[in-house]
């Protein structure tokens, strides 16, 4: 198993901006492709945003036709205190959801743009 | 009677004059603008200062009244004309000054959590690490969707100020950007929603969880529960919307005129509670 340190991959305990969420998505993509399970180690850190988590462990799951179940076969993600897994896990929930209107050919801002009331 | 307020406080009318006197700052063609003004507030200062920074050809603001143009000194207010700059009068309290944030939203996350850890937090009750942590997080959204949402090339100008005798701190938080309602009717490709309902709509909870690229809530919720509980307040105007969200209230309504981006303005009670984060969505003090 590869482990991805967050902290050292991003070199700071802030982990909010998007492009912060990009580099670790970078990061677990090259594992994974390397055939690799991944643990991602959050050590350390200070803040973590959603839009952090959707452009890191969203995006893999998109991208990787994940669902929960299969994210977590092969994506360890440890070091979170308890609210912030379950922010992760609603990032991964969400993303599947995404990933699988795409499938369906349904474009996601299209469907959330007519479920959601006002 | 002068169309400007004399004294701007929390309230719809209040900001609506502020919309007023932000249009005619951007229509104005002299090189000098001088308000009627005797009591401003920081979410004042902080539309003005985003006002003036859209000016086209550069506007300096002054008030006839020597305290105000005192305070926009001491706010680090960068508009006054040299002449009035005058540091006599001393105001009580204790004044966040006018901070600037601009630039990538990423490059600018270092500066923004740095400036709310020393500045915006030492003025909240005491709270726990991990809400601390949360509240923190909050803070930086509101500037990361001024920085991120707001298309604006002027950034966000924050200003605040802790009232002791009052027993509250306040902070104000501006852009220029689209504004909400030009980016929830976009999201919700509804074209006819009200602007006070966009905001509305952009604050719920759960508007804001989903994948970023649909996202066009604000994702304050928590906060939103902190001031519920602490009886601060929030206002947040944008376009002709304005949405108040107290422990009494929480009231969205159409505004007499249009803000230009969007405007949030917090109000946080200094009480001697420790907040605490109990778990997920529930918040206590003891």
């Amino acid at each position: 198993m590869a482990t991805i340190k967050v902290i050292e991959l991003i070199g700071d305990g802030s982990l909010l901006a998007s492009d912060k969420g990009i580099r670790l998505y970078n990061a677990i993509r090259d594992q994974l492709k390397a055939g690799h399970k991944v643990e991602v180690d959050f050590t350390g850190y200070e803040y973590l945003s959603s839009t952090f988590l959707n452009h890191s462990l969203g995006q893999i799951t998109i991208d990787f036709g994940m669902d929960p179940k299969k994210f977590s076969e092969r994506i360890d993600v440890v070091g979170l205190n308890e609210d912030d897994i379950s922010d992760a896990q609603l990032s991964v929930q969400n993303a599947d959801h995404r990933r699988r209107l795409l499938e369906k050919g349904i474009d996601p801002q299209t469907y959330y743009s007519t479920h959601v009331s006002y | 009677m002068s169309w400007e307020l004399e004294r701007y406080s929390i309230s719809s009318a209040s900001f609506t004059q502020l919309a007023i006197l932000g249009e005619r700052l951007l229509t104005c063609t002299s090189d000098r603008f001088e308000s009627n003004a005797k009591f401003l507030r920081p979410y004042c200062i902080a539309y003005l200062d985003q006002t003036l920074r859209n000016h086209q050809t550069g506007l300096s603001f002054s008030s006839r009244n020597p305290e105000v143009n005192s305070y926009l000194a001491q706010c680090g207010f960068s508009f006054l004309p040299h002449s009035t700059v005058s540091s006599n009068v001393i105001r009580s309290g204790k004044i966040i000054r006018l901070e600037h944030f601009s630039g990538d939203s990423s490059k600018a996350e270092t500066h923004v959590i740095d400036w709310i850890q020393d500045t915006i937090v030492p003025c909240i009750p005491r709270l726990a690490a991990d809400l601390r942590r949360k509240i923190v997080k909050n803070f930086w959204e509101i500037v990361n969707n001024g920085l991120e949402h707001g298309e604006g090339n002027t950034g966000v100008s924050c200003c605040g100020q802790f009232y002791p005798r009052k027993g509250y701190f306040e902070a104000a938080f501006s852009d220029y950007g689209v504004g909400i309602p030009s980016r929830v009717r976009a999201f919700l490709k509804e074209g006819s929603i009200p602007d006070e309902h966009c905001i509305n709509w952009a604050v719920a909870e759960g508007n804001s969880t989903k994948s970023r690229e649909e996202s066009a809530g604000l994702g304050l919720h928590l906060l939103r529960k902190f001031l519920t509980l602490n009886r601060g307040s929030l206002q947040i105007a944008s376009g002709s919307g304005f949405l108040e969200n107290s422990a009494d209230c929480r009231e969205f309504k159409p505004l007499q005129e249009t803000f230009s981006g969007t405007l949030v303005n917090i109000r946080i009670i200094y009480d001697n509670n420790l907040y605490t984060l109990q778990k997920r969505t529930d918040y206590g003090n003891h």
